[in-house]
């Protein structure tokens, strides 16, 4: 499914004391089958952003059109197929657990949807996400941090959506944690063809796994492109502290100090160990 | 000082121990990381120090004294946590207000009150915004908030439980600076509760908790050099140390692990200039 939004502006609280305006005039086009990180500063629109894609939040002005589903400030159209189509994970998801066991737990969305779901459906998805089908008996209260932000993913994917959208996914988890999880991200965006928008502010997770970044500042979309190319030229998310990713840096610190310029484009490290040794070597004593 | 004496802690009816036999010292003034997967038992170790949960075995000490239900307040007082969402903490409507609120209880003049405010506020690098209302603040400036209402209690002892995780790049930096800060200038015992390898490398002293039990406990150089297998604790080696593995791989050699991306390229340079 294509999302674009054509000059969609939001307001919260119009017309009274507290009219807060989130997003203003943003335009762009996201192709079926991107994997998309949105960065930007707490307050830039990101959370606005999402919700307007699945329907949560209508634009104030302007269209948003996902796949076939249009959204204006009428509101008299149903969100209820989009919203299938749309899976979105929030922030710390695994609070949103409540059922008795795991199994109950994934199968409520798609009671609501009036979606029946296999048992070989349930144990995909379970595996999908890297965990046993043992724990689907299991009280969703006594698995570990790791295994319930699993669960809780997992719960918007049996939903089989053709758009994921994720916020922080991988807040609170240990390194090897967060690893896994966005390998499986990665997995479902090549495997099943899934559209994927990630808001993150870790920017090596735009650098290692997205094919498009989207940059908000204060409601307005400042910057997008291929990841690789804005963090070339990267002055700007780093004025807006965003940071760069270490293998930018060290790209950088190279040029600077030495004047050699490394070619990367989403190198492994070991790419840049070749190049550097290489010069390194080639001292000569001088 | 903080001393646990084969501390084990059990949650109330469940069967397993989150915190097995843990005997740790951590002196005044030392800054502490610590580190392990999610429920290897980080928060509830830091939880320990303040009173907030009780040893189920063993024995807790800070500052000399066993913490008991009389000295517990006064033992809070010397003990400040700051958590993942400052927010949850915030009481004021300004920045100012918050940072009173912890004061208005303790008795003091207003005129010690109003030094010990422009005091943390001043450590925190918050003082231009007094006035401001605390939701209106950046991520980083938030958390500093939270230290500075912390601070101004004059507790010896500071607890950061996953303090940088929902800052970006440039809010965890400014917070990092902030410990660095505290610690250099206050001897501020700090401890760390952190995933952030770049934080780890900062401080003085990193533990490793695996299971409820120490896996680690030594300097941050050594947990990287002894080619100890941290994947296992939910770790992964950060990119210097990845790339420097594998420029020694290739021959290089480096007179010292650099342990940022600055000496890295330094070393290169001397490598290079001498070869």
């Amino acid at each position: 499914m294509d999302i674009s939004f054509d000059n969609v502006s939001y307001t919260y609280q119009p017309n009274t004391p507290l009219e807060h305006q989130a997003l203003r005039e943003v335009s762009f086009t996201i192709q079926s089958g991107s994997f998309v990180c949105i960065a930007g500063h707490t307050g830039s629109g990101k959370s606005t952003l999402v919700q307007l894609i699945n329907g949560l939040l209508r634009p104030t002005e302007g269209k948003v059109k996902v796949g076939d589903f249009s959204l204006t400030s009428n509101k008299n159209h149903s969100v209820r197929d989009l919203r299938k189509n749309v899976g979105i994970v929030f922030q710390y998801p695994e609070h949103q657990l409540f059922e008795e066991t795991v199994k109950e737990d994934i199968l409520f969305g798609p009671r609501n949807f009036g979606v029946t779901v296999s048992d070989e459906q349930l144990h995909q998805v379970i595996e999908h996400v890297g965990l046993e089908p043992s724990i689907l008996e299991k009280s969703p209260f006594e698995i570990s941090g790791g295994q319930k932000r699993r669960v809780a993913i997992a719960s918007v994917l049996v939903l089989e959506p053709k758009v994921l959208i994720l916020d922080e996914p991988t807040a609170g988890l240990d390194p090897t944690g967060e690893q896994q999880i966005m390998k499986l991200f990665q997995r479902l965006h090549r495997e099943k063809d899934m559209t994927i928008m990630m808001i993150t502010h870790d920017m090596e997770h735009a650098l290692n796994y997205a094919n498009h970044m989207l940059v908000f500042e204060q409601g307005r979309l400042m910057l997008e492109g291929n990841p690789t190319n804005l963090f070339s030229n990267g002055d700007y998310l780093e004025t807006i502290g965003l940071g760069l990713p270490e293998a930018i840096k060290l790209i950088n610190e190279v040029k600077r100090l030495t004047g050699l310029n490394i070619s990367y484009d989403r190198h492994s490290i070991e790419d840049i160990a070749v190049q550097l040794s290489n010069w390194a070597k080639a001292g000569g004593g001088q | 000082m903080i001393q646990f004496s084969q501390v084990s802690y059990q949650y109330p009816n469940q069967s397993d121990w989150v915190l097995k036999n843990i005997d740790l010292t951590i002196n005044q003034g030392e800054w502490v990381s610590l580190i392990g997967h999610n429920g290897s038992g980080k928060s509830t170790l830091a939880k320990l120090i303040n009173g907030l949960l009780r040893p189920s075995e063993g024995e807790v000490m800070v500052g000399g004294v066993e913490l008991t239900d009389e000295n517990l307040w006064d033992i809070r007082r010397n003990v400040g946590m700051v958590f993942q969402n400052p927010e949850n903490q915030f009481v004021g409507t300004t920045v100012i207000d918050d940072v009173v609120f912890g004061l208005e209880n303790m008795g003091l003049s207003r005129k010690d009150m109003q030094y010990r405010v422009d005091e943390s506020l001043e450590l925190v690098g918050l003082s231009r915004y007094k006035y401001r209302e605390p939701f209106n603040l950046s991520g980083g400036q938030k958390q500093r908030l939270a230290i500075a209402s912390v601070l101004a209690m004059l507790p010896n002892i500071m607890v950061l439980d996953e303090a940088t995780t929902m800052l970006d790049s440039k809010g965890g930096e400014e917070l990092v600076n902030t410990m660095n800060r505290l610690h250099k200038e206050q001897q501020l015992t700090m401890i760390s509760i952190t995933h952030d390898m770049k934080e780890v490398l900062m401080a003085d002293r990193v533990i490793v908790l695996k299971e409820g039990s120490v896996w680690f406990d030594g300097k941050p150089v050594e947990l990287l050099q002894k080619d100890l297998r941290i994947e296992e604790v939910g770790l992964l080696p950060p990119f210097v140390v990845k790339l420097t593995n594998a420029l020694k791989k290739r021959g290089i050699t480096f007179k010292e692990e650099p342990l940022n991306i600055e000496e890295l390229v330094k070393q290169l340079w001397i490598y290079r200039s001498t070869t």
